[in-house]
């Protein structure tokens, strides 16, 4: 996915990242993981993050790194679970 | 599986938990003991999760070499740590346990969470990971030296107290050392060891017999408050605190430098606030104590902030935020 066709999803990723790595100003495609920041505790909640915002659900086949490894990744990841759905994109 | 030995674990806190979830990962069946209900069920609800996740966070999917990658990040000259990390967390770990082969459900019924201490007869190994508070260990010690079999090991995961004087409670001071897990252990490829004053031999043999099968890599050192790690951690973590206090620096300055000048993956106040400040602070009071050297003297920021409820992740906040669940 890119930045033209998701800007939205991508836009509302990066705040919440921003919001949850202390200030940490992480580039789009940084690898979440090697930031010291991840433990299971801040994945449940980037999960219920991308289940509510963007109203698909997260299974448990789905929770693999280059899932969630960057806003690209999550950005990538929530446009494609949309599309399987069917759903049209939302913020 | 072969069958691998009941461990006890003692004290189902922050730590406690973790470790009783890697020995369940790696096919032991686990005692897990606290004193508390709630700490119990918090145990459960965050082995449950951490199981989850494990092979997002142990980097399963992307190969083996995605979770020794963070931890190399974290030890760049550990020349030791390559081989040990590689076999830690995606060997047993990694096909034993919670990730791909096994269901959560399957580790998760290996851990029987008690308050009861008499299951722990059947231990080989009990690893005691209450608060970090002499008084309350020795107490530990007294109930588990009578209950435990002979052979069984004690280990202790404490961040400053003298493992010799742990031992001293018990009357199997040989079979007494220190196991100075690190947070968060499932992850983590290595264990600080410490050889207490009595200790065998062949305790230690087992002891790194027992951690390998764990995918741990075992480091020895002697016995001194704080250990190596601890001693040095804890000293850098209250000056960084010092310099929040007198206003040289904001908290997250003080991480940025040390992530970007120095290539550490968090700085020392996200460390201390993923530690717990209480568990920080309890840590410099026993250095100071230990050693009755002013070096040691806790921030009173720090101190304040213990006061006001701010222990950092567990409790939401610290010198960051934490949003609840
Ligand atoms: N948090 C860390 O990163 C870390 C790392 C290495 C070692 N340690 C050491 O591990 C120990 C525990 O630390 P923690 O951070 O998990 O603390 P914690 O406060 O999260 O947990 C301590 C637990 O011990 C329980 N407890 C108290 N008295 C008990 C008793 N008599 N019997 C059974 N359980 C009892 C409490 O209910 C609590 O659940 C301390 O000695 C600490 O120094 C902590």
């Amino acid at each position: 996915m890119t930045d033209t066709s998701q800007p939205q999803a991508r836009e509302s990723i990066r705040e919440f990242l921003g919001r949850h790595l202390s200030g940490y100003d992480i580039g789009d495609d940084e690898n979440l993981f090697e930031t010291g920041y991840v433990n299971s505790l801040f994945l449940l909640q980037l999960v219920v993050f991308v289940e509510e915002t963007f109203g698909l659900e997260v299974e448990d086949g789905d929770l693999r790194r280059e899932n969630f490894c960057s806003v690209s990744a999550l950005t990538g990841f929530v446009a494609g679970k949309q599309a399987a759905a069917g759903a049209p994109p939302q913020p | 599986m072969v069958n691998r030995p009941v461990i006890g674990v003692v004290g189902a806190g922050v730590i406690g938990s973790q470790v009783a979830q890697t020995f369940a990962q790696a096919g032991h069946p686990v005692v897990l003991v606290d004193v508390h209900d709630e700490a119990l069920e918090r145990a459960r609800r965050s082995i449950s999760r951490d199981l989850r996740f494990h092979r997002m966070l142990a980097g399963g999917s992307t190969g083996p070499g995605a979770a020794t990658k963070t931890q190399a990040a974290k030890t760049p000259a550990a020349k030791g740590a390559a081989p040990g990390a590689a076999a830690a967390g995606n060997a047993p770990a990694g096909n034993a346990a919670g990730g791909e082969g096994e269901s959560r459900a399957a580790v998760l019924e290996r851990i029987t969470f008690t308050r009861d201490l008499a299951p722990l007869a059947e231990a080989e190994l009990v690893v005691e990971n209450v608060v970090e508070d002499w008084e309350v260990k020795r107490g530990v010690y007294e109930k588990l030296d009578p209950l435990c079999a002979d052979g069984c090991l004690f280990a202790v995961n404490t961040s400053v107290i003298p493992i010799t004087r742990v031992a001293a409670a018990t009357g199997r001071a040989d079979r007494v050392l220190g196991m100075h897990f690190m947070n968060p252990v499932p992850l983590k490829p290595m264990v600080e060891v410490v050889r207490g004053h009595h200790t065998s031999p062949g305790t230690l043999d087992r002891a790194r017999e027992l951690l390998a099968g764990i995918g741990k890599e075992a480091v020895v050192v002697a016995d001194a408050a704080g250990f190596v790690s601890n001693r040095v951690l804890m000293l850098t973590v209250n000056e960084a605190v010092f310099t929040v206090h007198e206003n040289v620096s904001a908290a997250e300055d003080v991480d940025r430098l040390f992530k970007g000048c120095f290539g550490h993956p968090m700085g020392p106040l996200e460390t201390a606030d993923l530690i717990g400040l209480d568990t920080v602070l309890l840590s410099l009071d026993g250095l100071y104590a230990e050693f009755a050297d002013s070096k040691y003297r806790p921030c009173p920021l720090l101190r304040r902030m213990v006061d006001a409820g701010l222990l950092g992740r567990k409790s939401g906040q610290g010198f960051y935020t934490y949003p609840q669940i």
